[in-house]
């Protein structure tokens, strides 16, 4: 299902994209005059010619970016987002060069058209700039245009860590919020930011990101006779590649902080090259825990393999590794003294939409990353005291 | 720290799995598809297979074994496979196909000859050994109905119904039985070889996303139920409309007809969704209780009341799509002289509580004007007497539809006002488009049910006494049909919705089936 993302022009009073109605843009946020825009947007979709428009929403997503510079690449995921999870989308894009007075409002329909229907799928866009000083007021705004009785959604789709007024003002009108923890810099260590947050509430696109990993991880010790080998378990390497700047990645702390917190791990030290020491909760048996930088310079920021040794002797011996395209991996597992039985599996990245809408299907607590990101703290502290 | 759930017993529960949010993977096993080189299998059983395999839904210890008379090997097999998934299956990429691929046998023999059976018992061991799969066995009878009792008989007699520290699961195709008859002893059979939690009869209709939104529609929305009843109900309509003709099942079906291929099955399993009680719970047993109780309810129709309550035909030749297609006489492979009925519909109650009283008419037929199955419920007329004068068209109740295919999704019938100065009414529909709501396509219904199979979820499933109960039922009609011959075969033109002589099932209650 492709989605037919029509960007709105970004001058101009008003638009037309690709036969449906198009943008309206004034200068200020006043919630009616909002409202009253994107009526007048579907009262021109449902004039002659555009008759095969249905408008759909299934929840209220409000996003916050760092910059107008992101607006894009967002319009391109809620495109994609709005085949399965259609939403009225309020964007707050900071600019810098905007005074605090100064506002800015574009309201626009976004449609896709699903094959198999006769029928354009349309969802609204709300996008407000302002000075990132004038953000935090935007709150109300941005509460009085959710739709009545949809859920609420934040993306916090910022590189700082959720945290200060405008976070804090809109935490409180939604019933979700999502962060991208790969989004933050390591330093300083997010996990602390986010822990110190009521983390429970928080959902995290990075943590959906590595549900593949710990899916094909979990299927090899899904089987009761491989499952006593959990135990045996004593060197854990993860191959990541850094982000620009050369730093490890914090899904791999957090994939490492998964495997500590499911087994009991506990953090003992920091061994040789950047190596960390645990042990395990039997007999205190050390194991090694190691974050090996990976080259492929066209997939930034994105784990490659996982490699699990076990005891010298005894122990199922595990490896995925992704494939140079990122598409695939190979699970190798075996004794670790005998040749490895291999398998390929779908392993492609999981993107913005995906790992988006995973979450937007979710409501519950996520018990078990409300009890990894301390782990991940701890791991992280130790990494870069 | 503190480890969850870690011990040296191999049955504690997988700490890894605990909170991942996704559906867990099934035990590793084997899939045994007989009638592997059959139209089945290559259009829906491996490329449903091969889709849950690259959703990493499936074990990584895991095989499919294909068993057919077609003397073949593993790669000349896997090249019929590999032609199947480029012509039916997902556009998966290459490596993901040909890991798929690596895990494919076959393995030749016949479905009646007990050593042949000997040999399938021992290339399970090799490949369990190779592959280092548990014991664990998905039989699939992708076969012709008439070769269910020896391939169940020969799993038994062989041992393969019962593997050592594992499990052994049956899939069995529909048709089940082709009367009350056939069907208990069919059942006797296989209860004779394995236990009901073994057995998954199969009606793909329950994997389709919109038959399960409708258990969704009826109990997580707490507006319908006060009103899902014989008071507020006037009639309930349920269509299952098909556009094809036999395209070469003309043998297949002409044994069969529309009651048997669609009625007795799939239709049957749309009225007992619509009809049934609250289950306790949405697994297993509670859902098949409730359905069971359903057709239990059904009032039969005796042998001298099928004439008045029911009605059948055969489709002429005429237009469709604009073009000119045969009758069913001329159709390849059907008799001139058959009494095969193509259309059928009928008009039945449910004796209970909720909807005592409520008719509910079902129909079903081949060579309709296009391809639709829906169900109808009409609900009772408001009093319209306040706008008599201004309706400006023939009254036509409240409607619930729930579209199944093509367009899955529900649509609410009711009326408006017309905008303008006059008090003037309109039906107005508003509908929900299940693939605009939720654009994501859903899974062929064979992944479902695969799936549910490998992991022992019965739910989707047909139980014995709800095919016994759904044959009794069905049996005296088919009984009274074939007696009477052509009697009571009334013809309808290809292209229409089905002989005039449906009006008759409707016209009794003053109704009128719905236009499609």
């Amino acid at each position: 299902m492709e989605a037919t993302v029509t960007p709105p022009p970004r001058t101009g009073e008003s638009g037309e994209a690709a036969g449906l109605p198009g943008l309206l843009t004034f200068n200020n946020a006043d919630a009616d005059r909002i409202e009253a825009a994107v009526r007048r947007l579907w009262t021109d979709a449902a004039a002659e010619g555009n008759t095969g428009v249905l408008r759909a929403s299934v929840l209220n997503l409000a996003v916050v970016l760092d910059d107008a510079t992101q607006l894009q690449e967002v319009f391109q995921t809620l495109g994609e987002l709005a085949n399965s999870h259609p939403a009225r989308a309020i964007i707050l894009a900071p600019e810098a060069n905007l005074t605090d007075d100064n506002i800015r409002t574009e309201v626009s329909i976004q449609c896709s058209f699903l094959p198999g229907y006769s029928r354009h799928v349309c969802t609204e866009r709300i996008v407000i700039f302002a000075s990132p000083a004038a953000m935090p007021a935007l709150a109300q705004t941005v509460e009085a245009l959710f739709m009545d009785e949809l859920r609420r959604f934040l993306w916090w789709r910022r590189s700082t860590p959720p945290g200060g007024p405008l976070f804090e003002r809109l935490a409180a009108k939604v019933d979700h919020v999502m962060i991208d923890s790969r989004r933050l810099s390591p330093r300083p260590n997010p996990f602390g930011l986010i822990a110190d947050h009521d983390k429970c509430s928080l959902r995290d696109l990075s943590w959906s990101r590595l549900t593949p990993w710990r899916d094909i991880l979990a299927q090899v010790f899904d089987p009761p006779q491989t499952r006593p080998f959990l135990q045996q378990i004593r060197h854990v390497e993860i191959r990541h590649v850094p982000g620009p700047q050369g730093q490890r990645i914090n899904a791999a702390v957090l994939l490492a902080a998964w495997l500590a917190e499911r087994l009991g791990w506990s953090l003992t030290g920091r061994g040789v090259d950047s190596e960390l020491l645990l042990t395990a909760p039997e007999g205190g048996t050390p194991i090694t825990l190691a974050f090996t930088p990976d080259s492929r310079p066209s997939h930034p920021l994105h784990l490659t393999a996982i490699i699990l040794t076990p005891n010298e002797g005894a122990g199922l011996h595990v490896s995925i590794e992704r494939a140079e395209d990122m598409q695939t991996a190979q699970l190798c597992m075996g004794p670790g003294d005998a040749p490895l039985a291999c398998k390929v599996v779908g392993m492609a990245p999981m993107r913005d939409p995906q790992a988006l809408a995973r979450e937007l299907d979710f409501w519950g607590r996520d018990e078990i990353y409300c009890r990894v990101i301390p782990i991940a703290h701890q791991l992280a502290e130790a990494l870069d005291p | 720290m503190t480890s969850p759930s870690l011990t040296d017993d191999s049955n504690s529960p997988n700490p890894l799995r605990e909170g991942l949010r996704i559906r867990p993977v099934p035990d590793p096993a084997i899939v045994v598809i007989f009638g592997a080189t059959g139209d089945l299998a290559a259009r829906k059983l491996l490329p449903a297979l091969q889709a849950l395999a690259a959703g990493n839904f499936l074990p990584p210890a895991f095989a499919v074994l294909g068993y057919g008379r077609r003397d073949k090997d593993d790669n000349a097999f896997r090249d019929d496979v590999r032609k199947a998934l480029e012509e039916h299956g997902q556009n998966g990429d290459s490596a993901t196909t040909e890991g798929f691929l690596s895990q494919v046998y076959y393995q030749r023999g016949n479905l009646d000859n007990a050593a042949d059976f000997e040999a399938l018992g021992k290339r399970l061991k090799k490949i369990a050994a190779e592959r280092n799969i548990a014991p664990n066995v998905l039989f699939y009878l992708s076969t012709p109905p008439e070769h269910f009792e020896p391939v169940i008989r020969n799993l038994g007699h062989t041992g393969l119904n019962q593997p050592e520290n594992g499990w052994a699961r049956v899939v069995i195709e529909k048709p089940f039985g082709r009367d009350l008859d056939s069907a208990h002893e069919l059942n006797a059979v296989v209860a004779e070889h394995f236990g009901e939690e073994q057995v998954f009869r199969i009606d793909h209709y329950l994997g389709k996303e919109n038959v399960q939104n409708i258990l969704v529609f009826r109990y997580a929305n707490a507006i319908f139920e006060p009103i899902w009843n014989r008071r507020y109900v006037d009639n309930v309509q349920i269509t299952v409309a098909e556009s094809l003709g036999m395209e070469g099942r003309g043998d297949f079906f002409d044994k069969a007809g529309v009651a048997r291929d669609i009625m007795q099955n799939h239709l049957l399993q749309l009225l007992c969704l619509t009809a049934m009680e609250p289950p306790v719970a949405l697994a297993g047993d509670a859902v098949r209780d409730e359905k069971v109780k359903v057709v239990r309810s059904l009032c039969r129709i005796e042998a001298d009341d099928v004439a008045a309550q029911t009605s059948r035909g055969q489709y002429t030749s005429g237009d469709l799509n604009g073009k000119s297609v045969p009758g069913y006489l001329q159709e390849e492979e059907v008799p001139a002289d058959s009494t095969t009925e193509t259309y059928a519909a009928a008009r039945v109650f449910i004796d209970n509580w909720r909807w005592s009283g409520v008719p509910f008419y079902l129909r079903a037929g081949k060579r309709m004007p296009h391809k639709i199955t829906e169900i109808a419920i009409e609900f009772r007329q408001a009093p319209m007497h306040l706008f008599e004068e201004t309706r400006g068209e023939e009254a036509r109740p409240n409607a619930l539809i729930m579209n199944i295919q093509p367009d899955e999704g529900m649509a609410v019938r009711f009326y408006s006002k017309v905008p303008g100065t006059q008090m003037r009414v309109r039906p107005v529909v508003m509908d929900f488009r299940y693939g605009s709501s939720f654009g994501v396509e859903p899974p062929d219904a064979y992944e479902r049910l695969l799936l549910d199979a490998l992991l022992g979820d019965s739910t989707l499933f047909t139980r014995a006494d709800e095919v016994e109960e759904a044959w009794r039922f069905f049996t005296p009609i088919l009984e009274a049909w074939e007696a009477a011959g052509k009697d009571g075969m009334h013809n309808y033109e290809a292209g229409t919705w089905g002989p005039d002589d449906a009006q008759r099932l409707t016209d009794q209650d003053d109704k009128q089936w719905r236009r499609l």
